[in-house]
């Protein structure tokens, strides 16, 4: 996405946000104001509020992105989540609701009249929560580097922000808002783009096969691997190296490396295949195809040529 | 309140039987990814919502019923 476009179009999603929990905000006042909106939200603003929590960064992006990498069985995770909300539905909504409770603890407190049961609900609660966030957050991140280039840990800081606010400012009732507003918008922009992406399969003939191809490099790219790596060449790689390699000095003339089947020792290549190392050995290695890395070219036979 | 936990079992169990045997069947066919498709991506929610909604009518009956009850007395 052009970047130009992509902080306007934050922005504006921000500000919407804002501007719907004030339309929401009604200054609470009482416990049940804060909590349950008084319960004056009716079923199909709730459902819509719910299941814009549901369409979260983790349950969408990390769906997508599992079902791309290991395939449908993936989809077990949104059908555990649905399942879920039905046995929560079951055994944790109903009864709470019963017994007049407004939160986990309140209602732990309430059937098995103990203190302790209250702290420790509080505290499953916010590690729960935590644990839930920390995901959120860090797609958050992600998804604003990725559109922006901004620093990382802005787009969590701004979430943080204005959730923060709004629920602190309007309690269930402007949150409530929110999350109906925000179904609505993330709904509309996953279904418009897959409409549009699935009119332009069809279009194409709705080709199968390109799933089926291993991903390829349609052009030069630099990658940056920040792991060890092993590299396994099925043909001859020709390294030409000026200047020094692990301590090793190499002159000028180049040399073409003799027919090895594979080149690869297994051994494991050192990161930063396009940048050179931290401690720059001034190895200009130029490659035919996978970048080698500085150990990578000292085991290529050529280079063990030490002048 | 026993009725209220007795609609809950009830539809736990429906829920269960419903989605227990979906793996077993999936292994029997490794081939149907298709059906693997059709039914975790869309037709098993539809079983879902309807659990959810006749538990909910359930439950409100039996809230009615008891509200009744009581103020007969």
């Amino acid at each position: 996405m052009n970047s130009t476009f992509a902080v306007p179009a934050v922005a504006l999603v921000v500000v919407a946000t804002v501007l719907v929990g004030a339309f929401g905000l009604r200054i609470s006042r009482t416990t049940s104001d804060f909590y349950v909106a008084s319960r004056t939200v009716g079923p199909r603003l709730n459902a819509a509020a719910i299941s814009g929590e549901y369409l979260s960064a983790a349950s969408f992006l990390g769906i997508a992105g599992l079902v791309l990498v290991q395939g449908p069985d993936m989809l077990w995770y949104p059908v555990g989540y649905t399942a879920g909300y039905l046995v929560l539905l079951l055994f944790v909504a109903a009864p709470l609701r019963r017994s007049g409770a407004y939160t986990l603890p309140d209602f732990a407190e309430a059937r098995l009249a103990s203190q302790a049961v209250r702290r420790l609900a509080g505290a499953f609660v916010v590690g729960v929560g935590w644990l839930y966030l920390l995901p959120q957050l860090q797609g958050a991140g992600l998804t604003l580097t990725v559109l922006t280039g901004a620093p990382d840990s802005l787009g969590g800081l701004i979430v943080a922000v204005v959730v923060t606010a709004t629920v602190a400012a309007g309690g269930m009732r402007s949150i409530t808002f929110v999350q109906a507003f925000q179904y609505w918008l993330k709904l509309t922009a996953l279904l418009v783009p897959a409409l549009f992406l699935v009119l332009a399969w069809q279009a194409d003939g709705a080709p199968r096969h390109v799933f089926e191809e291993p991903p390829a490099f349609r052009d030069q790219r630099a990658v940056r691997v920040d792991t060890t790596l092993d590299l396994k060449l099925d043909r001859p790689l020709t390294v030409t190296v000026t200047g020094t390699v692990d301590g090793h000095r190499h002159d000028r003339p180049p040399c073409a490396s003799p027919p090895a089947p594979t080149a690869s020792n297994g051994a494991p290549a050192s990161p930063s295949p396009r940048a050179p190392p931290s401690p720059p050995p001034s190895a200009a290695a130029t490659a035919a195809c996978p970048p080698p890395s500085p150990r990578a070219a000292r085991s290529a036979p050529c280079t063990r040529r030490t002048a | 309140m026993r009725t209220q936990l007795r609609a809950a079992l009830a539809v736990f169990a429906v829920l269960v039987l419903l989605v227990g045997p979906l793996p077993l069947l999936f292994a029997a066919m490794p081939d149907a990814r298709r059906l693997e498709w059709a039914v975790l991506g869309f037709g098993l929610y539809a079983p879902l919502v309807l659990l959810a909604r006749w538990y909910v009518r359930r439950a409100e009956r039996n809230e009615r019923d008891l509200v009744r009850l009581v103020e007969d007395r």
